[in-house]
């Protein structure tokens, strides 16, 4: 392939950063374009690289003769397989979309160069943490995104910006720390730091450690668990979820990066460790809770703001719950199917909320017209029901779990992956579904036979093309990412939840979807549902504790002054005699 | 034992040298005596290293240093008057063992010398008082000279023999060591938190950062690399905020860290050179790649590493904490508003090149250009856990 040079998908944004801190402000515009233009060779070399790892095979940049002989611990060589190829793909594509959005965007801001920087240099590390096969090398990319993270709250002379830039910092650096405290017990356990011999010595290790007389731990699930902590911080995972909100202080095109790219990073770290997590079922039960609090918790303070850019974060905090479940569950290829979509309509999303924001300022009610505000001639909201459609929807709904719940009971076979996988994906099938329906039923505001007609069709149409994706597409993704097909049954396999666990969970949703569907029918005949008082009371309570971002915040700022106020003890009253 | 080669004393010396350069060029040509000072200490350092193998004279320069500081102290004294007597008493405590260690030729006496220049809590005093007492060029080259020649001294003049009389006591001062190394840990990050004068802020971030040193000397699983890039580390990154320090205070006062944004504001915009700088600077004392500090702690981590414990989480610990405080100082001297009624003053090309040169010895050590050499001292044998040179101190 011509002019096809691996390292020049790290060198591209490197230089790009180069320029525009160098000469970014005395010749502005010639500087910005060749920084797009180097944008755009990193997506084109990402390109060749990912049709150079399909066709060839894996892809080495050895730069190990810039640290010379290295401190043993690591070498600088990047190894670029299937996922790394995959997610510099994406990356390079959502970073040089940002670059192009922002020269309009951020044209008349003094320190328009020094966004590009950091943006430029954000891609450079993202680029060579994917593809570190190294445990201390994507360490130390990783904690550099943290840093990275902390500068992209790039209004350094305001407060609050940086007060919140503090916060994400500190919160990241917690992760980090964990982080590092697993890459120690990995060192200590496997002797090496390198992927590939880690993973080779994860089946033989036998060591366990004791916390006390009734609780044992192994080795491996020590590790993961501390790793874990470190995905918790940068994929914003329930309790420390908390900076996601106050990085909000941002520009919009460092809002898309974050919530596109950055943020994907927990997910990633998962899918590159996967060998390991799939070793410690114990450990994917924790990240299953976890994810699944992230996505209850992230998912009901969303609904809980009247600020677009919150929503949207709240919203990236859900999906990365999901992420994160999905990890949980063991389709850890789904996980990354799931943030390259997410990536690309968040970033979406973000770049377009500045058009909203404007709208909305012309248009009090705008984005949420109701049929009646389409319509006024409308008497009340029962003439906007069509029973048709939200029967369609409603029986929709619940074709999936049924199918569910006969394949996990054996009544029922599929011909696909391992069965536990199926199980997997069509639950995910069902809860992208469902939502979609309801997002379709929600819009109708034509109540004619016809348009109900489409609408049902539609809804149809759309629970086959999910169902297709999930059982297909995603299917015939994580054979791209995992090809050995035993691989992926053993992650399904380690995730695998007890029977009763599962079927509560399904009937759980089951439960939440039917509850939806009849309270849409009671709204639309003008009726309410008449709720016990104490769950009135719950409601209100809820929406305060919601409002209040689960106190979650508070609580680590009473944290934060009881330190200092050990700390001023310390020094005033008992150890006041010391120096 | 251990013998310290050529090589190291070199680089060594060479690092030292720099970072007197720094020192003296961040003064100008205005302030003779306070280059005069950091040059007679350099040479006491410089000789120091040379005369490893030749203990008396090791002992003697110990002696030549400390009285010299202790009279600095007492004409030029700006310290609390808690911190001064403090380091006043410590430091002729420790003079007083160096004699006695030439007259009776006894090593726990020199160690207790060591202990005191690379602070270990309870002896901190010295080390407080040299950095928050001091003219700040001078403390900035002594915040490294100090703990170096701490270091280099346990390494070179078989300081073992302090735990062979018997193994029960070898273990006794280990445990020991590791009781004072955790205390001083935690005592320094905490205190460093709360310093609203910033010398004092980087006398406590040392010894919380020296501590973790401490701990791994005690717990006697660190290679001698690690050990030394650690070190220097910590010295250069005290040094770089003790120099910046020095251009804000000549500039505007001896302003407290936590009034700096309301009396001056933030110095990234009026001063961008110096904003740059100490940009970087505490991006390596935060403990970030590519930079000295990041590697020389995964070093010392991996090593300690082999004997994982609680110990491990004091280090873990001490290290967010260093997060804290170091980035809790970059904001409040580099952002914040600027103030328009204020007259802010340009980086001098001197002052400019002294912090460019902690920062090339922080990347060269970092990426590994400046190298420790491994062969510095006589390995003696491989924990079969411990995955990094071991120095056993046992003879």
């Amino acid at each position: 392939m011509l002019l096809y040079n691996p390292v020049l998908i790290i060198i591209a944004p490197l230089l790009s950063a180069l320029i525009n801190a160098l000469l970014g402000k005395s010749q502005g515009k010639i500087v910005f374009r060749l920084g797009l233009a180097l944008h755009v060779v990193a997506v084109i070399v990402a390109l060749q690289i990912i049709y150079k790892v399909v066709t060839v095979g894996p892809q080495t940049i050895d730069l190990s003769f810039l640290l010379g002989s290295g401190s043993g611990l690591f070498n600088l060589v990047f190894y670029i397989d299937r996922l790394a190829a995959v997610m510099m793909v994406l990356i390079s594509i959502i970073t040089a979309t940002i670059f192009i959005f922002s020269m309009n965007y951020m044209r008349e801001e003094s320190d328009y160069p020094k966004f590009n920087v950091l943006l430029s240099f954000t891609t450079a590390i993202l680029f060579c943490m994917v593809s570190s096969p190294n445990l201390l090398l994507i360490f130390i990319f990783w904690q550099l995104m943290s840093f990275m993270l902390y500068l992209l709250s790039y209004q350094y002379t305001d407060h609050a910006t940086m007060k919140g830039a503090f916060k994400t910092f500190m919160t990241l650096r917690f992760g980090d720390i964990a982080f590092l405290a697993g890459i120690a017990l990995a060192y200590n356990i496997y002797g090496t730091l390198e992927l590939k011999e880690i993973f080779s010595q994860v089946p033989g290790i036998t060591t366990t450690y004791s916390l006390g007389p009734w609780f044992t731990i192994h080795a491996n699930t020590a590790i993961t668990l501390l790793i874990f902590v470190g995905a918790m911080s940068k994929s914003a995972q329930f309790p420390l979820h908390i900076w996601v909100r106050d990085a909000l202080y941002a520009p919009t095109p460092m809002h898309a990066l974050l919530h596109a790219g950055i943020i994907n990073a927990g997910g990633f770290l998962i899918n590159r460790l996967a060998p390991l997590y799939g070793s410690s079922p114990a450990t994917l039960h924790v990240v299953l809770v976890i994810g699944l609090l992230t996505v209850i918790i992230g998912s009901s303070m969303m609904l809980v703001q009247n600020n677009i850019k919150r929503t949207l974060g709240y919203s990236t905090i859900g999906q990365m719950g999901f992420m994160i479940l999905e990890c949980g569950v063991g389709a850890f290829a789904l996980a990354i199917f799931h943030l390259i979509a997410h990536g690309l309509f968040k970033a979406t999303i973000f770049l377009n909320c500045g058009n909203i924001i404007h709208k909305a300022r012309l248009e009090p009610k705008f984005p949420y017209l109701t049929a009646k505000d389409k319509d006024p001639e409308l008497e009340s909201e029962e003439d906007g029901f069509s029973f048709l459609t939200w029967l369609t929807g409603f029986v929709l709904s619940l074709v999936l779990p049924l199918v569910i719940l006969l394949v996990a009971h054996g009544a029922l076979r599929l011909p696909l992956m391992e069965s536990q996988g199926a199980l997997v994906f069509l639950f995910f099938s069902w809860v992208t579904s469902s939502r979609a329906i309801m997002a379709i039923y929600k819009a109708q505001t034509d109540t004619s036979f016809s348009i109900s007609i489409k609408l049902s069709i539609l809804m149809f149409i759309t629970l086959v093309v999910i169902v297709f994706v999930y059982l297909f597409a995603v299917e015939s993704f994580t054979y791209f990412l995992y090809p050995d097909h035993n691989e992926v049954a053993a992650y399904f396999h380690a995730a695998s939840l007890p029977s009763f666990v599962f079927d509560t969970l399904i009937v759980a949703v089951l439960f939440y979807v039917v509850f939806k569907w009849s309270l849409n029918y009671l709204r639309a005949h003008g009726r309410k549902a008449k709720w016990p008082s104490w769950v009135s009371e719950f409601r209100a309570k809820l929406y305060i504790l919601l409002v209040n971002k689960t106190y979650t915040d508070n609580i680590y700022a009473w944290l934060h002054h009881r330190i200092i106020r050990f700390a001023n003890l310390i020094e005033k009253r008992y150890l006041r005699f010391l120096p | 034992m251990m013998i310290l080669t050529e090589n190291l004393n070199t680089l060594l010396s060479c690092i030292l040298i720099l970072t007197a350069l720094a020192s003296v060029l961040s003064l100008g040509v205005k302030d003779l005596r306070e280059s005069i000072a950091v040059i007679v200490t350099l040479i006491i350092g410089i000789g120091f290293l040379s005369a490893s193998s030749k203990t008396v004279s090791s002992a003697f320069l110990i002696a030549a240093l400390l009285v010299f500081l202790v009279l600095i102290l007492l004409y030029k004294n700006s310290a609390s008057s808690k911190n001064f007597w403090w380091g006043v008493a410590v430091f002729s405590l420790s003079i007083v063992a160096a004699v006695l260690y030439v007259l009776t030729g006894n090593v726990t006496l020199l160690f207790f010398s060591f202990m005191v220049m690379m602070p270990l809590f309870p002896l901190h005093g010295g080390y407080v008082s040299i950095l928050s007492g001091l003219p700040l060029s001078l403390s900035a080259f002594l915040s490294l000279l100090l703990p170096l020649m701490g270091l280099y001294g346990i390494f070179s003049m078989s300081i073992s023999e302090v735990f062979v009389v018997n193994k029960d006591s070898s273990a006794a001062t280990s445990n020991l060591l590791v009781v004072f190394a955790t205390a001083g840990a935690l005592y320094g990050s905490l205190k460093a938190v709360i310093q609203k004068k910033t010398p004092e802020f980087a006398a406590y971030a040392g010894l919380a950062l020296y501590s973790i040193l401490w701990l791994g000397l005690a717990l006697n699983v660190l290679g001698s690399t690690s050990m030394f890039v650690y070190a220097v580390s910590i010295g250069m990154v005290t040094a770089g905020v003790l120099l910046i320090w020095r251009v804000v205070t000549v500039r505007y006062g001896d302003v407290r860290l936590d009034t700096l944004i309301t009396r001056i504001g933030g110095l990234s915009k009026p001063m961008p050179i110096f904003g740059v700088l100490v940009f970087f600077i505490a991006w390596a004392a935060v403990g970030l790649p590519p930079f000295g500090l990041f590697a020389g702690f995964i070093e010392v981590l991996m090593g300690m590493s082999a004997k994982l414990s609680w110990h491990t989480f004091v280090v873990l610990f001490t290290w967010l904490m260093a997060s804290w405080y170091f980035i809790m100082f970059l904001q409040k001297v580099l952002f914040g508003p600027k103030k328009l009624s204020f007259e802010y003053k340009r980086l001098k090309y001197n002052e400019g090149i002294s912090l460019v040169i902690v920062l090339i010895i922080l990347l060269m050590l970092g990426v590994g250009i400046i190298k420790m050499p491994s062969d510095g001292v006589v390995l003696t044998g491989n924990d079969k856990n411990t995955k990094t040179e071991v120095i056993s101190w046992v003879k």
